[in-house]
């Protein structure tokens, strides 16, 4: 699918993007179909259920799992996902006493190829300055409460590490295929804001 | 502090599970801007230093007026890739 | 981490590489180990890179590139057959069958100028350190919140290129990068019982060592600006 390469909104930044993709066309720096492969595999070919993918494999093959908690931008790699801000993954694991949560204070740093592009929320000044002072209320404003007792840990991306959180496997879930796993793991808990939740019988 | 702000964008991140861009122009921008580093012209951590500046000065201002953002993060994105490449001389 | 110890500095034996970016001297980093066993230099990697077919050069990522390259060049230095790549339905290579090719024809090692060692890391898992106070004019990844706080070292994630555009341009400083834990009551000053923990990615010139806590001691004895057993 090609991208909409005229913009027809003549709002500040659409031009001013027009305008710099023209110019750096015409002198040779970029290709515009090159930009459409981008803009292509980040709208649609890379996104969570790359991560989901890996974290019902961990779930389900505990060699696998060791090898994730070891090295997971190798483990990562067996199943195929790798690229731009992929090149050190680290896999962060809850369990009934540590949660855990991942932000960019500085930006937006976030491990694309096995979740694809952040969401809006986890770019805005409200989560990241509230994830670090506050992590326990932005949980709750994702509607997650946590136990007094269980630790919680949030992991700031302001260098070269990708966090992935790998979440806990829901009660209820023993008898369902790798397949069936990938389908409910969501972003949410791979951020860390979220659980996952058992499909309803 | 930004509760309401958080809140917002949760739920439109429910309404919109599979949402990456909000416009095109973000998404070309944001190819561009790869394009630009897969090629060599800057590494991406020069135009994440950039970023970062940008997004920096943004926060001091909603720190400072208790204000928030709702979404103008690819506003930050284009102006620390137009800096960049003018500092590259590619571009101005 | 397995693998490679971050990006460190990297060089083919024979020649001198003549990297021309940051992001040249990434890439190689991330084949070395391969091409070292192939015993080929960086001019020859990028001309690999070079000989990808305009069409497939286009649709890739640089990481598909730079891993396009790294195929060629193992299937022309007679490591790796191309029915063993192809074995794979993507065609893409195989993290094992580098792993194999280098462990048959041994690691090349890597250091950046004929002579020169990779940093050694001045911090250890358990030291207790301090943020530096900075409020550099330039660009910095030292986030505000943390900056005069008290940490201890969680992890070493190894060698990085640190880009510090302070110094204009004056060349990359590879240095260690760690994981740095932050107790939230260091630095929100939180009640005792919030539970909560940071972790966050300083590079090592962000800090500075404390001195270990002194033990307490059984006898008393004059303190002659002894700080404990090290």
């Amino acid at each position: 699918m090609s991208g909409d390469h005229h913009n027809t909104d003549d709002s500040g930044p659409a031009a001013r993007v027009k305008a710099l993709e023209a110019l750096l066309t015409e002198k040779g720096l970029i290709d515009p179909s090159a930009i459409d492969a981008i803009v292509d595999t980040y709208e649609t070919r890379v996104g969570p259920r790359n991560g989901a993918r890996v974290v019902a494999k961990a779930w389900t093959d505990p060699a696998y799992r060791k090898r994730l908690l070891t090295d997971a931008t190798s483990a990562v790699a067996e199943l195929g996902f790798a690229g731009p801000e992929g090149g050190h993954l680290v896999a962060v694991e809850n369990t009934d006493r540590v949660h855990n949560l991942v932000v960019c204070t500085l930006c937006s740093c976030y491990p694309w190829p096995v979740l694809g592009l952040p969401p809006v929320w986890y770019k805005s000044f409200a989560y990241r300055s509230r994830a670090v002072s506050d992590p326990r209320g932005v949980l709750e404003d994702f509607g997650l409460e946590l136990p007094n007792d269980v630790e919680i840990r949030v992991w700031d991306s302001s260098a070269e590490i990708r966090y992935l959180v790998i979440p806990q496997r829901p009660k209820g879930t023993a008898k369902m295929s790798e397949g069936e796993l990938t389908a409910i793991v969501t972003r949410d808990s791979m951020v860390g804001v979220a659980k996952v939740e058992a499909p309803r019988a | 502090m930004n509760n309401a702000a958080l809140n917002q964008l949760i739920e439109a991140a429910r309404l919109d599970p599979d949402h990456v861009f909000s416009a095109p122009w973000e998404a070309r921008a944001f190819a561009i801007a790869l394009q630009l580093s897969q090629s060599g012209h800057f590494t991406w951590d020069e135009f994440r230093d950039h970023l970062i500046a940008e997004v920096r000065a943004s926060d001091r201002i909603r720190a400072r007026d208790g204000t928030s953002d709702h979404g103008e993060y690819y506003d930050h994105f284009l102006h620390a890739l137009e800096k960049l490449l003018e500092e590259k001389g590619i571009a101005h | 981490m397995g693998g490679m110890d971050g990006f460190g500095p990297v060089v083919c034996e024979q020649n001198e590489p003549v990297f021309h970016a940051d992001w040249e001297r990434r890439m190689y980093a991330l084949v070395g180990p391969a091409m070292g066993a192939a015993q080929v230099n960086v001019d020859e990697f990028r001309h690999a890179i070079e000989r990808i077919p305009p069409a497939r050069y286009l649709a890739s990522s640089y990481y598909e590139r730079w891993i396009a390259a790294a195929e060629t060049i193992l299937v022309e230095h007679g490591l790796v057959t191309r029915e063993e790549l192809i074995a794979r339905q993507d065609a893409s290579i195989d993290p094992r069958q580098i792993a194999n090719a280098v462990a048959a024809h041994g690691p090349a090692p890597i250091k950046d100028k004929p002579g020169s060692k990779p940093p050694r890391a001045r911090f250890a898992k358990g030291d207790r350190v301090r943020a530096r106070n900075l409020n550099p004019s330039g660009h910095t990844r030292l986030p505000r919140y943390v900056r005069g706080k008290t940490g201890v070292i969680a992890r070493d994630w190894g060698v990085f290129v640190f880009p510090d555009t302070n110094a204009h341009h004056a060349g990359t400083k590879p240095q260690h990068c760690y994981s740095v834990l932050f107790d939230a009551r260091e630095l929100w000053g939180k009640p005792a019982n919030s539970r909560e923990r940071l972790y966050i990615d300083l590079w090592e010139d962000y800090l500075e060592p404390i001195a270990p806590k002194p033990k307490a001691k059984s006898s008393k004895r004059k303190n002659a600006g002894k700080t404990g057993r090290r």
